[in-house]
């Protein structure tokens, strides 16, 4: 990080990569992943994250990393959802299976029901869920995360949770539809194809 | 609608799933070493054009920062965010000059004379004051850094001499002259809303725009008003190489949602990344003054042109808010805004929210009728021939209408202008364009048609054709680029001549080719990405463009022994097609027997550099 200069205001420590992995890779890599049902996925979102906060050009005021970290794995989680889905309209080519998850219990198929529901909400909406159900931000802190007014992470939040009603229903612990893990897989198979082999 | 019993009970479910499932999650073993390996082998960001710029710097009055700003409407809103538009009548020290955000919010809302120097500078001051500031949030402040690529032979140096007798011809037919100055947030702002004709938002007075992250807020400065109420609308623009770009326009007052983006057909040919319609735009949202009108308009983002617009009347809903629904036809392929704004019955108030699309709607073929033979020409009529001046396939008579244009760059033979053509009857071949006159604009309809004119316009060396082939200057983004001098075709041409001839067939290949539609050109491979790897390089090079077309010539460089891939990208000026920017994207030496077993997924840290 050579070359970088203190703010006039206030002086600036630069992080380091070890405290900053031990303090938030972690977390990161699980708030990813609710958006991201692939953890390798997940890890290449916060990856970036940690990249270009250790090296972009910004400099970050101290004590705000996890604040930064946060909107980029949001914002990141969300590009690649948005990719993937661009991609599956387009996928022509076969999938190649894709070695099953692990069965972690009974409740496995009850999150994967709510996650993928998640996932098919808007991006706020989505956002306002994740961060308020799973970090339990703030109203104030969601807005800062999002960079949108607290009246909108009302909104959003109501919004959010009706629309997830109605896509949940009422049937509770049902299987969770297969179709949204299969694309994920399509996904990562065109992922390789599209690649420069 | 939902019980508030109903969202307690879905609340404690989704606090329970979602820490169930976080706590599932552990990050691979391996991940500090990568991660650590990742952050070695990234090179720090920084301005590279900055540092080449700065001694130009000179300070701009309100009046010539005019122009400037609304020029740089066209780029912020382009996806060029980090090159300024400049009209060709600019002077070289007003095209080379990094812009402060000078301007006030006088001139946002046109009520007052533009701001003098001083009061320019004391925004200025205030703006970089609250970005020093220490902050409880994850504001990012600009760095101000030198350029420690300097040496790197940039196209900014000649577009800060260039001057009108530089121009190239290709460039005054294109119009268009792309110079690195830097965009601030606020400049991006005001010239996005300068663009539309807002002189107000949510009000007449007190408004102004406050520079956060990649986001500008524009807010009311009413005392009264708590702070949730005083912000009305977010305009979010993201960082684009040196620059930015107007991405997303928000406001709680008025919502704006595409509904049709995703009709594309998965079997066309276009091109697709982003929000895409296939065919009409239609849009809703809700607004909070039910007895007004909304319109919804479609700007171009190359140029701010309206290329079509509606009003709906809103349908009262069950609460404060009324729904609003409407279509807009559309012809042709264009990234466009679709830009709704309402205004409030009660006080004049005026709401805005913007997204931004690509359409990609196809248009009939132009028809053509047979003209210019004599009565008596010997031949009966126009000669069909199966290639330009080869033999003959059939006859259209004189005066047949019907004829249309396939999608094929036409050819020059024998001082003649050949066209591949077709009629209804299935007759398909060539035919001398003299002989043929348009019933319609030709305009081509896809983005697909669009790129491989491009291509053959580059390939030919004829970017003034009668197709409306434009070249702006090509542009490089950070470090994923081949940073060599290229300012136009002659210089692609001769980028691509070193190139080694690349034949298709074979293994993966030939389902790539499926893929991708395989086109090929002398030197390389040409393809139209339907969807690129999110390996990093090409994933930004896009971004850098906003999402816009791209064709990707790949190719192997004698030199290095490696791949590269020149990414052109593409969009319209109305009709006509403009080569907008080309990256050259060059992949690490690697051991072929490492490469063929590498798995996609693992190039992504190498891929940069």
């Amino acid at each position: 990080m050579e070359g970088r200069q203190g703010g006039a205001a206030a002086p600036r420590a630069e992080p380091s990569l070890s405290a900053l992995y031990d303090s938030h890779y972690k977390n990161m890599v699980r708030l990813a992943s609710m958006y991201l049902d692939q953890r390798e996925a997940a890890e290449e979102v916060v990856q970036d994250a940690f990249v270009k906060l250790l090296k972009g050009k910004y400099r970050i005021a101290q004590g705000a990393e996890a604040a930064y970290l946060r909107r980029m794995v949001v914002n990141g989680a969300h590009s690649a959802l948005r990719k993937r889905r661009v991609r599956r309209r387009h996928a022509v080519d076969e999938v190649k299976p894709v070695a099953a998850a692990e069965d972690e219990g009974v409740d496995r198929s009850e999150r994967e029901r709510i996650l993928h529901g998640i996932r098919q909400l808007p991006k706020n909406q989505a956002a306002v869920i994740v961060l308020r159900y799973y970090l339990d931000l703030s109203e104030a802190e969601i807005a800062e995360t999002l960079g949108i007014a607290r009246g909108s992470v009302k909104s959003h939040a109501h919004r959010g949770l009706a629309r997830l009603q109605k896509i949940l229903g009422p049937q509770a612990g049902r299987q969770p539809k297969r179709d949204a893990a299969d694309s994920e897989q399509q996904d990562e198979q065109q992922e390789v194809s599209d690649g420069l082999t | 609608m939902a019980s508030p019993d109903d969202f307690r009970n879905l609340e404690q479910q989704l606090t329970r799933a979602l820490r169930a499932h976080g706590d599932s999650v552990e990050p691979s073993p391996d991940a500090y070493s990568r991660l650590a390996r990742m952050v070695d082998e990234t090179p720090a960001r920084s301005r590279w054009i900055g540092g080449l710029l700065a001694p130009r710097a000179t300070a701009l009055s309100g009046d010539s920062l005019r122009p400037l700003v609304f020029v740089t409407a066209m780029l912020a809103v382009s996806g060029l965010g980090g090159y300024s538009l400049l009209s060709l009548a600019s002077s070289p020290a007003e095209t080379a000059t990094a812009a402060p955000a000078t301007a006030d919010v006088s001139d946002l809302v046109g009520r007052d004379e533009p701001s003098t120097e001083a009061e320019a500078a004391a925004i200025e001051a205030d703006r970089v004051e609250d970005a020093e500031s220490t902050s409880s949030d994850a504001r990012m402040a600009d760095s101000t850094e030198g350029s420690p690529r300097s040496s790197v032979p940039s196209v900014s140096a000649r577009a800060g001499t260039a001057s009108a007798a530089a121009i190239s011809p290709v460039e005054q037919y294109a119009g268009l002259t792309y110079s690195p100055v830097r965009v601030t947030g606020l400049e991006a702002a005001r010239a996005f809303l300068d663009l539309l004709a807002v002189d107000a938002i949510d009000g007449t007075e007190d408004v102004e725009l406050e520079e956060r992250n990649d986001r500008v807020i524009v807010r009311s400065t009413d005392a009264s008003s708590d702070t949730d109420a005083s912000i009305l609308t977010t305009l979010t623009i993201e960082a684009k190489g040196d620059g930015f770009m107007v991405v997303d326009a928000r406001s709680d007052r008025l919502e704006l949602s595409i509904d049709s983006t995703t009709t594309i057909d998965p079997t066309a040919d276009d091109i697709v990344d982003g929000a895409v319609v296939a065919g009409p735009v239609e849009v809703s949202g809700t607004t909070e003054y039910p007895t007004a009108d909304v319109t919804v308009a479609l700007r171009s983002v190359i140029d701010g042109s309206l290329l079509g617009a509606s009003s709906a009347s809103p349908e009262p809903g069950g609460d404060d808010r009324a729904d609003y629904r409407l279509t807009i036809p559309v012809t042709g392929a264009e990234r466009v805004w679709v830009v709704a704004t309402t205004t409030s019955p009660d006080d004049g108030a005026r709401s805005l929210a913007a997204r931004s699309v690509l359409y990609s709607a196809r248009r009939d073929p132009a028809s053509y009728t047979v003209v210019g033979l004599p009565p008596d020409d010997p031949d009966g009529g126009l000669v069909v021939r199966s290639a330009p001046n080869g033999q003959a396939v059939g006859i259209i008579e004189l005066g047949s209408t019907g004829v249309r244009r396939r999608p094929v760059p036409p050819r020059t033979v024998d001082g003649l202008t050949w066209w591949a053509v077709g009629d209804s009857t299935g007759l398909e071949g060539w035919a001398a364009a003299r002989y043929l006159a348009v019933d319609e604009s030709p305009a081509e309809t896809t983005m697909v048609e669009l790129a491989r004119a491009v291509i053959a316009a580059v390939t030919e060396g004829d970017l003034t054709a009668a197709e409306g082939i434009g070249l702006s200057r090509p542009v490089f983004v950070g470090s994923i680029v081949d940073p060599r001098p290229i300012s136009g075709p002659a210089d692609v041409q001769a980028l691509l001549a070193t190139r080694r001839r690349v034949v298709n067939g074979g293994g993966d290949r030939s389902t790539l080719a499926d893929f991708y539609g395989f086109d090929r050109w002398s030197d390389a491979e040409v393809f139209v990405p339907k969807g690129y790897r999110e390996d990093g390089a090409a994933e930004r090079a896009h971004a850098f463009f906003g999402d816009l077309p791209s064709v990707v010539i790949r190719s192997l460089n004698p030199a290095t022994g490696g791949w590269e891939r020149v990414h052109l990208f593409v969009s319209r000026n109305g009709d006509r097609p403009t080569l907008v920017g080309m990256v050259v994207e060059a992949e690490p030496l690697r051991d072929s027997a490492e490469a063929s077993a590498e798995p996609a997924t693992a190039s992504r840290a190498g891929t940069d550099e």
